[in-house]
């Protein structure tokens, strides 16, 4: 690999995972406050994200196995946001529905037993 | 849906951590027998008493060590068991003085001064052949004089100490590291 | 309180003050980069950069020691099992750090023998500290584990967190013991040093961290346990699955055969993943209480740490872990941006978070808030990105002149040193290290003072999200 190839596969790689972690930051927020330019904001940043792997497959020096976890990535970091995003939110749901008032119970003990003591 | 249990995730959690942990332990002992002098990519210690290259080699595809033929160390040839206790010294100097805390060795340490993988092969020794090399700079270990920019402090090495070190610098120029670093000493295309 | 909460507090202001002497310390050492000759001879390079270093390892040690004695009385529902060993053990655990720090500062080095190694400076990076104080350090972890154990025994409530962390406390021991050999084969040295080194920093460590934010998020935004806990199976699961073998990308140059480069390379990659699942989750957790929480720096701090983690160790590490890159950035200043940002984010910002915590708990308080703690936060977090944004410059110019044009010799080296953006790098380093310290001094004014600033205030209720 050039001296400038390495610097620009570098920047690449970071931005490759800086924009997949800006995807997430604005569907999660699209998710909670529904506010018009989350989504789009979302879906651009995965797009960007996207079009860095294309760069990346396209005109970096790396082997085609790299090429190809590189693939593989940025089809799980699409995924990683709408999943644990379901995930949390069922997790909070059947929380909610099968505790109920014990979950509050259960939090003033726990903060309780924090302050208590000798 | 059992992904919904954090029972499933625990069992994950277990099953992962144990899997991961014995494809480690089975490596480890593959790459313990690589790395031990005698090695696949460490050689013995008597190596010393060799002159020492490192070029590109095309059919790995990167730069290896090469061991030649006789150049010994301060004239004399040493046997493995004298080498390694010479070589050992080294170490402890190399640890009584933290050297890791200013040079790196494999490019681990700190990188406030160069890194010493291939230092016995620098160019900046090149105008001592290899005989008399380790003379030299077991003398520069002794009284550190500024080499640029950075200046060596004197960390009071008595001779036998900087042979040892010297001794240890050119055992480890010999270590097979997958061609690190590249192209050591030879300018790159950009 | 508790008397395990009080040693808390104990511990807490202990780190904190390490903290403290890890800034001077660091700054010290980045002034020899602009000013080669500073103190030669005197008090090099070297035995400055060996007490940053140190006191960065042992604050958090001691940061996460307090968050754990500060959460288990309420987890184990008792007072902590052997309180009263664990309290000597912190007294006999500051004299070993001040007696070492000591002997860095006024002894330096000794000679090529085994007492060196004993009673000076074992000289091994992260472990440097005499044979000795590393029995002590042992003795004080074995205890700590003893205490958590023989409590979750004694307890009837034993959790999922707790278990987690009692398997977590057995590898993070053991691995300890790497601080004690000095093996000649270099190769071998640094195969079970990088052990010691990743298996803490990238899963030990990890784990034990992911412990304390459970319990610090079911006190901080009152999250139910089942939650923290899934959550915390999960995180183990993807962490350890990814992190274990990612060990090998420290495996690449060493000595060690080259299908390391494959290993270490393919899950080091996959490592960032998990850590994006945290920022969805800190994102979560946060958005869903409309970022309304009693204690309004811890909230911020345990936000700072999930970005700072998936910033730092994620997008930084995969800047340079294949090792097509790490071939040129191994061993620079990169390196060292990494590293800086990635402690920061994946631990430094936790820590503060528990301190927060425990300082609202110990003065009777739920909600604290104020400005000192927006301009620390401000301050150290601008810092912290100054002083790796300078790194990234120097190290990649580093990777580019000094290894991949120049073959990493030491004429390359030296014309390195030069070389403009290198020489900026290392003052802009510099310059922002001064704003992290002012940070850290706003820190320290804000811990000490807040929740007891203005009496009779009314107290700001505790507001529970809706289901």
């Amino acid at each position: 690999m050039t001296a400038n190839a390495m610097i620009e596969t570098a920047l690449l790689l970071g931005a490759f995972v800086l924009l997949a972690g800006m995807y997430g930051l604005f569907y999660t927020l699209a998710m909670l406050y529904r506010g018009p330019y989350l989504k789009p904001a979302s879906l651009a940043c995965y797009a960007a994200h996207f079009g860095v792997m294309i760069v990346i497959v396209s005109a970096t020096p790396l082997g085609p196995w790299w090429k190809a976890l590189i693939v593989a990535s940025c089809l799980a970091y699409f995924a990683v946001p709408p999943v644990t995003w379901r995930y949390l939110v069922r997790l909070h749901r059947e929380e909610g529905m099968a505790h109920g008032r014990k979950r509050v119970k259960h939090i003033a003990r726990t903060v309780a037993g924090i302050r208590g003591g000798s | 849906m059992y992904t919904r249990d954090p029972a499933f995730w625990r069992a994950g959690a277990i099953a992962s951590t144990l899997f991961m942990s014995a494809v480690l332990l089975i490596l480890t002992v593959n790459s313990l027998d690589a790395i031990t002098p005698g090695g696949s990519h460490v050689p013995l210690y008597d190596v010393i008493n060799h002159q020492i290259s490192y070029a590109y080699d095309s059919a790995r595809g990167e730069y290896v060590p090469k061991i030649g033929g006789r150049e010994l160390l301060f004239n004399h040839q040493y046997s493995e068991a004298e080498a390694k206790a010479l070589i050992a010294k080294g170490k402890m100097v190399i640890q009584s003085r933290a050297c890791m805390d200013c040079h790196t060795f494999f490019g681990n340490g700190a990188y406030y001064a160069p890194d010493l993988t291939r230092a016995w092969i620098d160019p900046v020794w090149d105008e001592y052949p290899g005989t008399k090399r380790g003379d030299a700079m077991a003398a520069f270990l002794m009284h550190p004089f500024r080499l640029g920019y950075h200046e060596m402090p004197n960390l009071h090495l008595n001779r036998a100490e900087a042979d040892a070190a010297v001794a240890y610098l050119k055992w480890m120029s010999a270590v097979d590291t997958n061609g690190f670093p590249n192209g050591f000493g030879v300018a790159q295309a950009k | 309180m508790y008397r395990s909460q009080r040693l808390a507090l104990k511990y807490l202001a202990a780190a904190m003050v390490l903290f403290g002497l890890m800034v001077v310390f660091g700054i010290l050492a980045s002034i020899y980069y602009v000013h080669p000759t500073f103190l030669l001879n005197t008090f090099n390079f070297n035995t400055a950069k060996i007490l940053h270093i140190n006191t960065l390892i042992i604050w958090h040690l001691m940061g996460f020691f307090g968050a754990v004695y500060w959460f288990l009385p309420g987890e184990t529902g008792r007072e902590v099992e052997g309180i009263a060993l664990a309290e000597i053990m912190f007294w006999i655990f500051c004299a070993a750090v001040a007696i070492v720090a000591a002997v860095f500062i006024l002894v330096q080095y000794g000679a090529s023998d085994e007492f060196s190694l004993w009673f000076i400076n074992q000289g091994r990076k992260y472990v440097e500290a005499p044979r000795w104080a590393a029995i002590g350090i042992l003795a004080v972890a074995t205890v700590f584990g003893y205490n958590v154990v023989a409590s979750a025994v004694k307890s009837t409530r034993r959790s999922g967190i707790l278990m987690v962390l009692i398997l977590d406390l057995v590898p993070l021991v053991v691995l300890y013991l790497d601080a004690f050999p000095a093996m000649t084969d270099m190769s071998k040295d640094l195969f079970w040093w990088w052990w010691l080194v990743h298996l803490w920093v990238e899963a030990t460590w990890e784990i034990l961290i992911g412990c304390i934010m459970a319990w610090a998020l079911m006190e901080l935004l009152g999250t139910s346990r089942r939650v923290v806990e899934s959550w915390l199976y999960v995180e183990v699961a993807l962490v350890l699955g990814t992190g274990i073998l990612g060990l090998g990308h420290h495996y690449f140059w060493i000595g060690t055969p080259g299908y390391w480069l494959g290993i270490g390379g393919f899950f080091s990659a996959l490592e960032p993943l998990p850590l994006l699942g945290m920022v969805i989750h800190a994102i979560y957790d946060s958005g869903t209480r409309h970022l309304r929480a009693g204690n309004r720096p811890a909230l911020y701090w345990t936000l700072a740490e999930a970005f700072g983690n998936f910033i730092g160790a994620g997008v930084w590490g995969f800047m340079m872990t294949l090792p097509q890159i790490n071939l040129y950035s191994h061993g620079t200043q990169w390196t060292a941006s990494h590293g800086h940002f990635a402690f920061w984010g994946a631990y430094s910002c936790g820590v503060i978070a528990v301190l927060y915590l425990a300082v609202g708990g110990s003065r009777e308080r739920k909600a604290l808030d104020g400005r000192a703690w927006k301009w620390s936060f401000a301050m150290l977090n601008l810092g912290m990105l100054g002083m790796v944004g300078g790194l990234l410059v120097a190290g990649m110019d580093q990777a580019f002149f000094e290894r991949a044009l120049g073959g990493s010799t030491w004429g390359a080296f030296i014309a390195l040193q030069h070389r403009p953006w290198y020489v900026e790098g290392v003052w802009t380093r510099m310059g922002f290290g001064v704003l992290f310290a002012a940070g850290y001094a706003m820190l320290m004014y804000d811990l000490l003072t807040i929740g007891k600033r203005r009496r009779g205030e009314a107290e700001e209720p505790l507001k529970e999200a809706a289901a």
